[in-house]
């Protein structure tokens, strides 16, 4: 899952594009929507999504069940709907800690230089030299298999995405004349780093955090693929996906409608992402 | 420092680092490789005779500096669960992981330099716009999910390659490929989003520079310029998320290496971790790193031969 | 299988079942020599070296009957036939029984094959220095030779059922050379060398396992096929594409969605075999709430077992109300069983007066996930809250072993008498008795199972000893043990498929 660290450390350098006001509506609606049904999710009169009727297996869509029912006889919309929330916690929460924690590391290496430096690129080595996989594994082996320990592992292995794009940007800041002011009055390190440096990092990592949101989701599903992710009956998009492979054939809308959601929601979160990002990209404003 | 000395001391650190944490890790894991081959039917007092004899029942941190030295005089030990000797079941496993990512990686960067070529002529056009829906579309599709698929397309529909399986090149350079096709597709197909994506902005970033501008009032046709001006000053990112992907795709490619079976080092270090079998865990973890290390270290190289200009500068996003 | 890894149970499959022929074999024409057969099967294999693998998934069954055999053969009726051994007779009381060895044997290696090598390879399993798990089945004290010729086997106690136990090929009945083993040291275990019809050629693991015919091979007409290679194709819809490609003639296969698409297929031929034994919930009775009979009977009475599995699996499982298994040849008139009734176990729970949560430890697998949920969605409508709780297969193991479970999925394997696994699950003084069950008057019944020799006695005492298990609610039956495989349409002659493995001693090719 270095590999997905790089995904996200690519995309967030994606560079300058023209502003599409227009495109931005129809992205930006979908991600309301999808995190507005997560939310409300309990109170809108779903079915329960972890609710079986073995007999109903593998329906397709009907005006009962809307977008039909699953390996176990259970409501897809629902599932799809609860689905969301899981893989939204999941994608929001674990690239936050990865931020927190890759974040401080980038910025202390961008900003003191030299020996911190050093010391940051080297954990960030012997973290993406790791295998992504002896960590997922154990955490989950572990500490056992939960929605905070997946949440975790990921976070974890998005440090290194993290620190690197913390680590450029600081890098690109430290020297303006602000920070160079800021300095020569005595400002405290701590205090530039706050004050001076995170404001303007903010902005971009907040554009890359939407792109690793979507990134993280399709890890998700990797790890639910292989067993070791979110644990049943608790739905996520990943593991339905996973379960509803069994039956590309003869249900193959058990996988395709949660494979489409995903879809949709990655390609907005990156559009919308796209957009953000034009207008805070630093290399931009900074000419 | 001279710069060499650098890349080894980093190498030993990482290395030692990875090792242990990795040696820690999977101790910690409920249930040992003494059950594994005991099985269901175990008494507690075969598994500790078991332990004893294997040497589990002496601290961790004796045995990992027992590993550590023995591996340093070049012995990586015998897999606790079926006696192969590690070094064999790297060597034996290495050249398919190998393959399987340089084959696609070479996928990814034939689909992604064209069309971020393409898509870099005219930002916000019709074709930037479509290239990017379809690049955040294969993003979004789970690998276990393209591969049954391509499965089911080129192997059942159009029976024109085999379904699961490795060949070894020694059978033949054809029926190789062949057998890579499938699983590098899968992977290069999902790949080649990422490089598209940094290709692509990096080269509106290199279109802005002067020495383009110059290129272009001297009357260069556009392609020419895009190819011969902008495309190699605008590939460093690539380059870097390049030795990324081969560092995570060594052992992380596991279930590409699953669903078409192919004997690759992540399902040696998946089986290794599901059946406690430490000695052969610390070994595939070893060579990983030391690949990891390698390969960065390639791509340093790299970046020197591309921009004379740049030493030392790594890491950089 | 359900709730857990196929390895399991298979781990020390000693004897056959009576058999019961689950297929008609098409009334072959003379079988054709010559061809490559290549066989997917789900996972890799440990070794050949029993002491050294520990265990042989069925995967390492499929590969090791290729150049290992057993003394004893059944065929697809359950009739003895001879193979290493011509016959074996029993003394008296059954407590010695003495084998003739087949003459002119050889091990591949060219050297002969003799009854001191079978007393080799039983005593070697049965010292207890050597830590091979699968003695606890073993009925042997001891082997002896006393000529080339004639193995004789000291049992330790009476035993009617030896010959047929070492007829089904397992980890403890396919013989190997020891003495070539103790010379190769590690390394035997991936280059084995037996006296079967074929001759180990080479193991690239992971990847393939690849056998020659043997030009020696003491039936003369066989093997009718010049190569066989098996496969480990862990990924089982990856596997069936590999089948309906045609890359490989035989798979095994377990999915109910492949194997009801393969009768469809007129390229594709299914084969099952229902073994003895069964898929089994076993429930801790030493736990909190589940010491409790009531809720255990509540548990049983939630449990939908019968609907669950025919939806599940397609109609492919029976269910029956016993882990005896159809092949046993012990039908009981009354189990005991408790019927499918959630209301009965609602009362049940509130007389028991406290809120019951339980968790049930499974496989991180597709497998081990859906029966979970399964059990899960029908404790609920009983009032019983389930947790599950995905681990590896060395935890659950390491769970099982150390008691340290409430509600698990297992498997009894398939095995020509009920006796080694009864008494090892139920009695109260067998150190693998996982749910800590401890009833004075089981211990009896299963005594009487073991030593007993009219085997009318026997019978009822199995059936006595299962309305107590039913009834206390210890163990719930999830579905009998049931393999299948697919080939293609033109390969013949794969006997019945005894413990889930493939044998293709007698398979040819149809023109």
């Amino acid at each position: 899952m270095s590999a997905s660290a790089a995904k996200v450390a690519a995309i967030a350098a994606t560079g300058p594009r023209r502003r599409w006001r227009w495109a931005l509506a129809l992205p930006l609606g979908w991600l309301l929507l999808v995190v507005f049904l997560a939310i409300t999710a309990d109170w809108i009169g779903l079915p329960d999504p972890s609710a079986q009727e073995l007999i109903l297996r593998r329906k397709p869509p009907s005006a009962e069940f809307l977008l039909g029912t699953d390996n176990l006889g259970r409501d897809m919309l629902s599932r799809v709907i609860y689905g969301a929330r899981t893989s939204l916690i999941v994608g929001i929460c674990a690239p936050i800690l990865g931020f927190l924690v890759g974040g401080a590391i980038g910025m202390s290496a961008g900003y003191f230089r030299g020996k911190v430096d050093t010391l940051a690129v080297g954990f960030i080595d012997i973290l993406l030299a790791f295998p992504s996989l002896v960590l997922a594994l154990t955490f989950t082996a572990y500490l056992g298999q939960s929605l905070f320990n997946v949440t975790l592992a990921l976070g974890i292995l998005s440090i290194p995405a993290a620190a690197r794009v913390a680590r450029a940007n600081t890098l690109a800041w430290a020297n303006r004349d602000f920070v160079l002011a800021a300095r020569t009055i005595g400002a405290s390190d701590w205090r530039i780093l706050t004050r001076e440096i995170l404001p303007n990092l903010l902005p971009p990592m907040f554009a890359f955090w939407l792109v690793a949101i979507s990134v993280i989701i399709v890890a998700e599903g990797a790890l639910s693929f292989l067993g070791l992710g979110i644990p049943a009956p608790q739905p996520s998009w990943g593991g339905m996906i996973a379960d509803g492979r069994e039956a590309l054939d003869v249900a193959p809308y058990t996988a395709l409608i949660p494979a489409a959601v995903m879809f949709a929601t990655v390609l907005s979160l990156n559009f919308v992402g796209d957009i953000v990002r034009n207008m805070v990209d630093p290399r931009r404003s900074a000419l | 420092m001279p710069w060499l000395a650098r890349q080894l001391v980093r190498l030993v650190v990482v290395l030692f680092c990875v090792t242990l944490l990795t040696y820690m890790i999977v101790n910690i894991l409920p249930g040992d490789v003494a059950i594994v081959i005991l099985g269901n039917l175990a008494t507690p007092e075969d598994i500790a005779g078991l332990r004893a004899d294997l040497g589990l029942d002496r601290p961790m941190l004796v045995r990992y500096f027992d590993w550590l030295g023995s591996a340093l005089s070049g012995d990586l030990g015998r897999s606790y669960r079926n006696g192969e000797p590690v070094v064999q079941a790297i060597v034996d496993r290495l050249p398919v992981s190998l393959q399987l990512m340089v084959m696609a990686q070479v996928i990814a960067l034939g689909i992604a330099i064209p069309v971020a070529l393409l898509a870099a002529r005219r930002p916000g056009g019709l074709f930037d716009r479509i290239s990017a829906s379809a690049a955040f579309g294969f993003l979004a599709m789970p690998n276990f999910m393209l591969g049954i698929v391509l499965i089911y397309l080129f192997s059942v529909s159009f029976d024109l390659l085999p379904a699961t399986g490795f060949t070894p090149v020694s059978e033949g350079l054809w029926d190789n490929l062949e057998s890579m096709i499938l699983p590098s597709l899968t992977l290069g197909l999902i790949e080649w989003t990422v490089l598209m994506r940094v290709l692509r902005s990096d080269l509106l970033t290199t279109l802005k520079e002067d020495f383009i501008l110059l290129a272009r009032a001297k009357g260069l046709p556009p392609w020419r310029v895009l190819l011969q001006h902008a495309l190699r000053p605008s590939s460093f990112t690539l380059i870097t998320i390049l030795g990324l992907n081969i560092g995570g795709l060594i052992g992380g490619a596991v279930i590409v290496e699953q669903i078409f079976a192919l004997p690759g080092v992540g399902r040696l270090l998946l089986g290794g971790i599901f059946n406690r079998d430490l000695i052969l865990v610390q070994g595939t973890v070893a060579f990983i790193a030391v690949g990891f290390v390698v390969i960065n270290f390639l791509v340093d190289m790299l970046y020197a031969v591309l921009d004379p200009r740049v030493r030392h500068v790594r890491f950089r996003s | 299988m359900a709730l857990f890894s196929r390895r399991f149970g298979l781990a020390a499959t000693l004897a056959a079942a009576f058999a019961v022929p689950a297929f008609a074999q098409a009334p072959a024409p003379a079988p054709v020599r010559g061809g490559a057969l290549t066989i997917g099967v789900e996972s890799d294999f440990e070794g050949f070296d029993p002491i050294r693998a520990g265990v042989y998934s069925n995967s390492t069954v499929t590969a090791a009957s290729l150049f290992y055999e057993t003394l004893m053969r059944l065929d697809d009726k359950g009739n003895l036939l001879p193979a290493l051994a011509l016959s074996m007779t029993p003394n008296a009381d059954g407590s010695v029984w003495t084998a003739k060895i087949r003459p002119n044997v050889k091990w591949h290696d060219g050297t002969p094959f003799t009854a001191q090598a079978v007393a080799d390879h039983f005593n070697r399993l049965l010292d207890p220095a050597n830590r091979f798990a699968g003695r606890a089945y073993l009925a042997i004290e001891k082997v002896e030779a006393p000529d080339d010729l004639t193995a004789v086997f000291k049992m330790r106690g009476p035993n009617a059922a030896l010959p047929r136990t070492l007829a089904q090929p397992t980890v403890t009945t396919l013989i190997i050379p020891v003495k070539i083993a103790q010379e190769k040291g590690a390394d035997y275990n991936r280059n084995p060398v037996g006296t079967g019809p074929f001759v180990f050629k080479e193991w690239r693991a992971a990847d393939r396992l690849v056998a020659e015919r043997n030009p020696n091979y003491w039936d003369k007409d066989k093997p009718y096929l010049d190569r066989v290679t098996v496969r480990p194709l862990p990924d089982s819809d990856a596997r069936y594409a590999s089948l309906v490609k045609g890359d490989v003639q035989v798979i095994w296969e377990d999915r109910a969605e492949n194997i009801v698409k393969a009768k469809k297929d007129k390229n594709l031929r299914v084969l099952q075999w229902v073994g003895s034994g069964a898929l089994v919930i076993p429930l801790n009775t030493q736990r909190e709430p589940l010491n409790d009979k009531r809720v255990r009977q509540a548990v049983s009475m939630a449990l939908n077992r019968k609907a669950n599995a025919a939806v599940l699996t397609q109609g492919l499982r029976p269910v029956h109300d016993d882990p005896y298994g159809p092949s046993s040849g012990i039908e009981c008139k009354d189990t005991g069983a408790l019927k499918y009734d959630p209301e009965a176990a609602r009362k049940l729970i509130a007389d028991y007066g406290k809120p019951v949560k339980l968790t049930m430890t499974v496989t991180a697998t597709p497998r081990g996930r859906e029966g979970a949920q399964v059990f899960q969605a029908d404790m609920k409508k009983a009032g019983i809250d389930v947790e599950i709780k995905p681990v590896d297969q060395t935890q659950l193991v390491k769970e099982a072993l150390t008691r340290d479970f409430q509600v698990t999925g297992w498997r009894i394997i398939d095995l020509a008498d009920v006796d080694p696994q009864m008494f090892a699950n139920f009695h109260s003084k067998s150190p693998i008795n996982f749910s800590g069950y401890n009833n004075a008057e089981v211990d009896r019944l299963l005594l009487v199972g073991r030593t007993s020799l009219d085997e009318n006695k026997r019978k009822a005492a199995y059936c006595d000893l299962i309305k107590i298990l039913n009834d206390d609610a210890v163990w719930l039956w999830s579905g009998s043990n049931i393999d299948f495989a697919i080939t293609r349409a033109n390969v013949r002659g794969i006997p019945a498929l005894r413990g889930g493995a493939v044998q293709v001693e007698g398979a040819w090719f149809a023109k």
